[in-house]
């Protein structure tokens, strides 16, 4: 609720000063405009780069140093620490980089993000940029309506960097103007508490507009036209440094647990600089007049000043903190532990049995049926099944009349983060069980191996249905509707066949209900087929409805015949009886 | 050739004899639980009321006599 309301009153607050200050309202709009080139201008990048950045950030990571340099480089290139940090993410989650080197490229795109400091200060100042932006915005749209990606990328930078100039034009204006009727400068604050106050500040501006550059802009602007002070400025960039990391903690809540520990690394990196920079903040201000007399900046150049700052905090960082990335990432690990669900603990695995083959035997085979019962549900809920109250075909039948409300079931995301664990434990226990096997056990472990990636495999087979099931369920055309609802239940009948099966005592029994069931899903495959044929000679349904049907027939048909397979493996202990069960394909 | 191998060439068709016999108890056994759900089946199927249900079990008598005819092909 409290976030339902938030937007509106923050929208409400922003109405009343722009009304109320037309100042204001120019500078807000010079924020505005300049975040809007921000990501017109991250998006070029990536659009030009055409994937040469992730190649960067997996290939040139081998040690340390190469992988602060990448960070440097790529995040100076795109001009975000956002892109970069999102792609380490990325690639963390499928272990294409170490949680090291992840780091290191992020310890390195802090130092790149400073590059726009410079940009600013360079360009964005002195010179009245305000008259490039509007041919730059010409250009860009221009060649945004290019069919080929690189010339989209690039006026996408154009346009970007055009918006980024007016943007700082108009803060520029909204600034020299504001000053007229608000002395900010009035409140400047020297001293501890002024940094601190500052400090704070700019983590609040860098929080809410989710951009340190867009804060730094915003300081460089506000420096020139006098509307702060040097030493309140410097402690605003101090603050942006630690906002940025908030920002990227928040942005890391929604991801797994190499995110979170990235995100925490960051955060380590800008709050122990930061600490550091405060406390020595007049010594380093010194050493930055000295640095600029080097490089030949103006003293009263203090736009530069304050980027030459934002580099010094960032080399300061990277110095003090490079040799404890190690230390860092170990920390980061004991404070953010990987989450286990409670489906994906294996429950019967025991070491002790691992040696005891028969035992190992059992434990493997319950451990499949767990892991088939967590996949059974997914699937259900991915063809919209209630999994509560449906133990039999009757329970069936009532929700499938029912009008279809669509459960969202993300398969992928199950599987990743809930069953693939499972079923790799119950891999790499088997192996190690069948070492001290005979033949004819270490034969019937690999067939519950089979079994186990049979169930990996029908659950595959049903989020690749997923998406038309979800589709034609809400087709105004009955017959596809209906068709669909009939490769639903089909599915669904041979589940809860399946855990009849299981709560099955008599082996006979076992075998009869599993020949029934060969014998009933062939029987549908044809009835489905010829049904098809009817209603394409009918017209009833569509060329692509039918062959949308056609291929999900013969996924479903498939997943049922594995199902079955996976259930005679499973529930048939007599290898007689398993020889006596007819291969499928004989089934008449 | 040694006494030795010998004995255990023995042994070993010994060994196989009897898992072979124990293969066919088992068959046997199988068959004969087969007979008795067949049987008992029959009996269902000409005391059942409604269709559906007949149809059913004619279903599962098709497949009990199917898994019997391979059961004693096994027989050798």
């Amino acid at each position: 609720m409290s976030k339902k309301l938030l937007l509106p009153l923050g929208f409400l607050f922003f109405a009343y000063f722009v009304i109320v200050s037309q100042d204001l309202a120019v500078l807000l709009s010079g924020i505005a405009i300049f975040i809007i080139g921000m990501v017109f201008m991250q998006d070029g990048f990536k659009l030009l780069s055409g994937g040469v950045l992730d190649k960067l950030l997996q290939k040139f990571t081998s040690n340390l140093f190469y992988s602060i340099l990448t960070g440097v480089i790529s995040t100076s290139l795109v001009q975000s620490s956002t892109i970069t940090s999102l792609i380490v993410i990325s690639f963390l989650s499928v272990e294409l980089l170490t949680l090291v080197q992840g780091v290191g490229i992020i310890f390195g795109a802090n130092l790149g993000s400073t590059t726009t400091a410079w940009i600013i200060s360079s360009l964005g100042v002195d010179v009245k940029i305000s008259l490039y932006a509007m041919p730059l915005i010409v250009f860009g749209v221009v060649l945004r309506f290019s069919k080929s990606s690189a010339y989209r990328g690039l006026g996408n930078v154009l346009l970007g960097l055009g918006f980024i100039f007016l943007g700082i034009a108009y803060m520029k204006e909204g600034f020299d103007t504001l000053k007229d009727s608000i002395d900010l400068a009035a409140y400047a604050m020297e001293g501890i508490l002024g940094i601190l106050v500052y400090i704070v500040i700019g983590i609040v501006v860098t929080v809410i507009i989710q951009s340190s550059a867009a804060t730094l802009a915003i300081v460089i602007t506000a420096l020139n036209a006098d509307s702060i002070i040097y030493i309140n400025a410097l402690a605003l960039v101090i603050g942006a440094n630690l906002g940025t990391t908030l920002t990227a903690i928040l942005a890391s809540l929604a991801s797994n647990e190499n995110g979170k520990r990235v995100a925490f690394a960051y955060f380590v990196f800008n709050l122990v600089t930061a600490v550091i920079v405060t406390i020595f903040i007049t010594y380093i201000s010194d050493f930055v007049d000295i640095l600029a007399t080097y490089l030949s900046i103006d003293a009263n150049n203090y736009g530069m000043k304050l980027a030459l700052f934002h580099t010094l905090f960032s080399v300061i960082g990277l110095l003090i903190l490079s040799p404890f990335v190690d230390q860092i990432v170990a920390l980061s690990e004991r404070l953010i532990k990987k989450k286990v669900s409670a489906h994906s603990k294996p429950i019967y695995l025991l070491d002790a049995n691992l040696t005891l083959p028969d035992a190992a035997i059992v434990s493997i085979k319950k451990e499949i049926i767990h892991l088939y019962d967590n996949c059974q549900k997914a699937m259900l809920h991915a063809i919209n099944l209630h999994t509560t109250n449906l133990k039999t075909k009757e329970d069936l039948a009532v929700q499938i009349s029912k009008e279809v409300t669509k459960i969202n079931t993300d398969i992928d995301e199950i599987y990743q983060s809930n069953l693939k664990i499972l079923y790799s434990e119950i891999i790499k226990y088997s192996s190690f069980a069948q070492e001290n096997m005979t033949s004819s056990q270490q034969q019937e472990v690999g067939d519950l191996k089979r079994s186990a990636k049979l169930i990996v495999e029908v659950l595959k087979d049903t989020r690749d249905i997923q998406k038309n099931l979800n589709f034609y369920l809400k087709s105004r055309n009955n017959f596809i509707k209906d068709e669909y609802n009939i490769l639903r239940k089909e599915l669904a009948a041979i589940l809860i066949d399946i855990n009849t099966l299981n709560a099955t005592e008599d082996d006979i029994e076992r075998l009869t209900q599993l020949e029934i069931l060969k014998s009933t899903i062939q029987a549908n495959d044809l009835t489905n087929t010829a049904k098809t044929d009817k209603l394409i000679r009918e017209g009833a349904i569509k060329a692509t409805m039918a062959t949308s049907l056609i291929n999900d027939s013969a996924t479903i048909y498939s997943t049922q015949k594995k199902l079955v397979e996976m259930a005679t493996i499973l529930f048939i202990d007599n290898k007689l009886m398993k020889e006596i069960g007819e291969h499928i394909n004989e089934t008449k | 050739m040694k006494l030795s191998k010998i004995v255990n060439k023995i042994k070993k068709y010994l060994a196989d004899t009897s898992l072979a016999q124990k293969k066919q108890d088992k068959i046997q056994e199988i068959i004969e639980k087969l007979s008795l759900k067949k049987a008992q089946l029959k009996q269902d199927i000409k005391a059942c009321e409604t269709e559906m249900r007949k149809e059913e079990m004619q279903k599962e008598f098709e497949i009990i006599s199917r898994l019997l005819k391979k059961s004693r092909k096994l027989i050798l």
